[in-house]
């Protein structure tokens, strides 16, 4: 009997967390398909007329910027989940001089805030010439990435059973096979969840794109945004029409991913 | 327990070279390719005649195949800045050459060293004007408004922008009230509103809009130019002008003191000996004018940004818009969208002066604010910069300056105000609206130690805003106020290098 | 004695290499250069002047600090409330539901709200805050209870309850996600050896399941003060530090000293002082909440 009522009640709350999280969402959604001025003199009231032009327009300012922002992000998101699985398993299961200062080390860097590392990362940047250029973008972004996925990797990592490794190298295999034919399938879970994180964060970043990059080809997906207002004017409507665009790629490799990603989170053991 | 791998067989490590292989590749990709001739990038905001610029641009490149002009679009001010900053503290040779002086701060960038003087630029023939000086394009009393010690750091605007107050003529009509001639009439008018339950003033308050800067530079205007005798520069001091001695002091009139010179050191030192002060009587008095229209602001005006105010005036849920000029195409265009049983007529009336003051506080004048200011950045590169300057003349050219105006109109981009070039026409509804901010002439920014100080800006702020709440008396305000500015005089002191002799110019042109 | 375990360790080091040379060249430079200069007086052009604690001496007579030190420390007190009692109670409640497909279902639908950008939350709850077009007063006026409005963003008194209530109902997160893993990582004979004893399912949750997943609330604690301390995207965009100082915390302080007024040397004083109180908070943090599982 208690179990039944148990049950009954922790759905409901479930439910009506639920529709508040996916609020936003259906917000952006409803606003995307009102004009601008509709927006703005009547916010809560389904549109008079459906804006579909919305949709046209942003896909027309924006759809380059897309294939960029992807091409940094997937790129990006390689070089995090090639890195933190590799240092996450060098620092779970190998034993060495000042492994635990290294890793604090590490860690250290994800303490210093982020408009400290601005001017002088831009700075820097320049000097090594990648200004105007992806690799001004990727390059710090693996380099940011890295580091909590290292903490998960390494999480995860402690918890395999060491026969796995002892075997393949009593076969006499290197450190890094090991790592390609063993660790890595074994974490393709965790990496995921890493990636989907790191994902998500490098897609919406728009202040370091438009501090680094000048010629406007390159643009990517959080800066164009901007181009579709103006100083006077901003166009909601627009603007949540091309959120709701480019949040396809996420939405499709969260769905894509979802399984992994689950499982990521059931077997994974995110710990510290 | 494993000890250290020691296994080598297999598994080369590629990943060393991997990383080492992308920064290779990614260094190549970035290879700077400039023009053999030279490049000239200008770093402006999206929106500010942005189509005509780029087409002028193109025209320019066409006559001096040899330059290449670049435009880098920032979609607001705050990204301006940050792009600005991080391109000077990394080297000015591939920093922007062209900017927008006003939004970055002319005088603390010029006494950076920053900004070039452009003094020697403007008393050269303009080969795209025909010939001659490129000074004489330019309205004087405005160029003069401008300079700061009588340097240049800036080139004329194109346009000039106004603050005044859009008004809903239906709501007024239907009210039974006229646009109001002096401040105590638009407290009655307010008050009429707000009992009639409607919206007095709609004012755009969050702290990223800064709409109280304006109206009090205006207000401060009235309070200081009591104070023009004083350190007004008188002869024998360095920067005297014969235009001085024809001061009659007529606060009346608001053109009287555009062309006098204000000596910094007398001003400097007023403000030390406390003869120029903020706790002064005439302060206070309009402070508390001040306070008094602020609480006809919208419910809730400091959490209220740009859109919001706005939506409030075009809802007709507000009877008055305070705004300045450059939104003047937003309901111009907006009404033209509305339903049709939601449009009303409306105009714009200027912020009407405090009569009858007991202190001494002149009339209300225009804010005589740049919209579209460019400076150019000192690269110490004297080549460099007659490239630069050559591309300003041509653009601030006749033709051409009226070609942004035009153009941008036809795009249906937004202009910010009435242009300053002669001979532009502006289509008769425009007109007629921008005439409404009146012809007031300007304030007379160097009757302040520097009303553009960031800092100070940042710091009165919170103070503000608790004035604006009724949270603090206007004494208590003007303490913190008077506090601040001390401050900024003895910064400015030390950066400029004045010495607090008015004889002797000091600091470097 | 040492060398040679060095040496024979070099396989380890050598795979470590693009780990330290990525945060060496892109994290550590930056940061050494961003701390070096909290120590000197620098406007970004030109040479920087070496002014030894000055900077600090500002910080502490500093009314933006002060009022932003206690800004932030109730900033990050509901912080660390919201991402553990929320998404804790989700992740349990999933967690104790029968069925497997129900339980898959509800996990990837709570995860979903993550695609949304940030920048269109703000938005959304700029909208909700707006004093007389938006949804929350007009919500209150609609059902008679127009002495409950406010302007939300524009009051001091209510404007940090404003920002700390945008994101309702804070689930989704990767607190979230690290709950649930931790969940399901809970070695199941434990669970049924404790219901067996007759434990109720709250005294179980209690008793049982919550110490084994110290783990998780220690690093979501961690998580949440190193994102919280850094976090002024938000206020900048809601309030910007206002009404007044009811809004200031010293991340924006810094980020305003930076680009407004290009006073780089203070500014990087207030991030060595964030970077400092964030290790120390995370030691702090380990060392209080030490796990009996993990000797």
């Amino acid at each position: 009997m208690r179990k039944q009522n148990h049950v009954w009640w922790a759905r409901a709350v479930l439910f009506l967390l639920l529709a508040l999280s996916l609020l936003p969402v259906a917000l952006m959604l409803f606003l995307s398909l009102k004009s601008n001025l509709e927006i703005i003199t009547s916010f809560w009231r389904p549109p008079t007329r459906i804006q579909w032009s919305n949709y046209t327009e942003a896909f027309a300012t924006i759809h380059w910027s897309i294939l960029s922002s992807l091409f940094v992000a997937v790129v990006s998101c390689g070089g995090i989940v090639f890195v933190s699985s590799l240092s996450g398993f060098v620092f779970a299961r190998h034993r060495f001089p000042g492994r635990e200062l290294l890793f604090i080390m590490l860690l250290a860097l994800v303490m210093v805030p982020q408009v400290l590392l601005l001017v002088p990362l831009f700075v820097e940047v320049k000097q090594l010439g990648l200004l105007d250029s992806y690799w001004a973008l990727i390059l710090p972004y693996i380099a940011q990435g890295q580091i909590v996925g290292i903490l998960l990797c390494r999480g995860f990592f402690s918890t395999i059973p060491e026969d796995y490794f002892e075997s393949a190298r009593l076969d006499g295999a290197g450190e890094f096979t090991i790592y390609r034919r063993i660790v890595l399938p074994l974490s393709l879970p965790i990496l995921t969840v890493v990636a989907i994180i790191n994902f998500h964060g490098i897609y919406n970043d728009f202040v370091w794109p438009l501090m680094v990059l000048q010629n406007q080809h390159l643009k990517t997906f959080a800066v164009a945004i901007f181009d579709l207002s103006t100083v006077y004017r901003s166009e909601y409507g627009l603007t949540f029409a091309a959120y709701a665009i480019g949040s396809l790629p996420l939405t499709l490799l969260l769905l894509a991913g979802m399984k992994y990603f689950i499982r990521g989170l059931s077997e994974g053991g995110l710990k510290a | 327990m494993t000890g250290a791998p020691d296994g080598r067989r297999g598994g080369h490590p590629r990943a060393p070279c991997v990383i080492v292989l992308l920064f290779l590749l990614g260094w190549l990709a970035s290879m700077d390719n400039a023009g053999a001739g030279g490049r000239v990038l200008i770093s402006t905001v999206k929106g500010f005649y942005t189509t005509a610029l780029e087409e002028l641009a193109k025209q320019y490149m066409g006559l001096h195949p040899d330059v290449t002009v670049e435009i880098n679009l920032q979609p607001d001010n705050l990204s301006l800045k940050r792009y600005y900053t991080a391109q000077m503290a990394a080297g000015r040779r591939d920093a922007p050459d062209i900017v927008h002086g006003n939004i970055l701060g002319v005088s603390e960038n010029y006494h950076a060293g920053r900004f070039l003087a452009c003094n020697a630029y403007l008393r050269e023939p303009n080969p795209y004007a025909g010939g001659v000086t490129w000074e004489s394009l330019f309205d004087p009393v405005f160029l003069n408004s401008l300079a700061v010690d009588g340097i240049h750091y800036c080139i004329l605007p194109l346009d000039y922008v106004a603050v005044g107050i859009f008004y809903n003529k239906d709501l007024f009509e239907r009210f039974g009230v006229v646009p109001p001639k002096s401040w105590a009439e638009w407290i009655t008018v307010c008050k009429v509103f707000h009992d009639g339950g409607v919206t007095p003033v709609s004012v755009p308050g969050a702290a990223n809009t800064d709409m109280a800067a304006w109206i009090v530079g205006m207000l401060e205007d009235a309070c200081l130019r009591r104070f023009i005798p004083d350190v007004i520069a008188r002869p024998g001091d360095w920067n005297y002008v014969p235009a001085n001695a024809g001061y009659g002091g007529n606060l009346d009139d608001p053109y009287a003191d555009q062309l006098i010179t204000i000596n910094p050191e007398r001003l400097m030192k007023a403000f030390l000996d406390g003869r120029m002060s903020y706790e002064q009587p005439v302060f206070v008095e309009a402070y508390t004018h001040l306070q008094e229209l602020t609480q006809y602001y919208e419910f809730g005006h400091l959490g209220t940004d740009q859109t919001g105010a706005y939506n409030l005036f075009i809802t007709g849920k507000a009877a008055m818009w305070l705004i300045g000029s450059w939104r003047i195409g937003s309901p111009m265009r907006d009404m033209t969208e509305l339903p049709p049983d939601q449009r009303f007529d409306w105009g714009v009336f200027p912020v009407p002066s405090i009569k009858g003051s007991v202190h001494g506080l002149a009339p209300m004048r225009g804010i005589g604010g740049a919209g579209h200011q460019l400076s150019v950045v000192d690269k110490g590169d004297e080549e460099q910069h007659r490239r630069v300057m050559d591309f300003l003349m041509f653009l601030y050219a006749p033709e051409q300056a009226a070609y942004l105006t035009r153009r941008t109109l036809e795009v249906g981009e937004f202009i910010q105000g009435a242009p300053m070039i002669k001979g532009v026409k502006l289509p008769p509804e425009l007109a007629e609206k921008l005439e409404g901010f009146g012809r007031r002439g300007y304030i007379k920014g160097d009757l302040l130690p520097d009303p553009n100080d960031s800092d100070t800006a940042l710091r009165i702020r919170p103070y503000s805003q608790l004035l604006a709440l009724g949270r603090m008396t206007p004494k208590a305000f003007l303490r913190k106020k008077q506090a601040l500015t001390l401050r900024l005089v003895r910064k400015i002191i030390a950066r400029r290098g004045y010495d607090l002799d008015p004889t002797t110019e000091d600091h470097v042109k | 004695m040492m060398w040679r375990r060095i040496v024979k360790a070099r396989g380890s080091y050598f795979l470590l290499i693009p780990s330290f040379a990525l945060a060496g060249l892109f994290l550590y430079y930056p940061a050494l250069s961003g701390i070096y200069h909290a120590f000197t007086r620098w406007q970004a052009v030109g040479a920087s002047r070496f002014v030894g604690l000055a900077n600090f001496a500002e910080m502490a007579t500093d009314l933006f600090i002060r009022h932003g030190v206690v800004n932030q420390a109730i900033l990050f007190l509901t912080d660390l409330l919201k991402a553990m009692i929320f998404p804790f109670t989700v992740a349990a409640l999933i967690y104790h539901l029968r069925s497997e497909r129900e339980r898959y279902w509800l996990r990837t639908a709570f995860v979903l709200p993550i695609i949304t950008p940030t920048m269109v939350l703000v938005l959304m709850w700029y909208f909700i805050y707006d004093p007389n077009l938006g949804l929350l007063n007009q919500t209150l006026d609609a059902v008679g209870l127009e002495g409950a409005k406010r302007p939300w963003l524009g009051d001091p008194g209510v404007a940090l309850g404003s920002i700390i209530a945008m994101g309702f109902p804070w689930v989704t997160g990767l607190s979230f996600l690290i709950f649930l893993a931790g969940f399901n990582d809970l070695p199941k004979d434990v669970l049924d050896s404790a219901s067996l004893d007759g434990a109720t399912p709250l005294s179980r949750l209690w008793r049982v399941e919550m110490p084994m997943l110290i783990p998780q609330f220690r690093l979501v604690t961690v998580l949440t003060l190193i994102a919280s301390l850094q976090d002024f995207g938000r206020i900048l965009v809601m309030t910007s530090g206002g009404p007044g100082f009811a809004t200031y915390v010293p991340g924006l302080w810094m980020y305003e000293q930076t680009f407004q007024v290009s006073r780089f040397g203070y500014a990087s004083a207030i991030g060595l002082a964030l970077f400092v109180t964030i290790l120390l908070g995370s030691l702090l943090i380990f060392r209080l909440l030490r796990s009996d599982m993990e000797s």
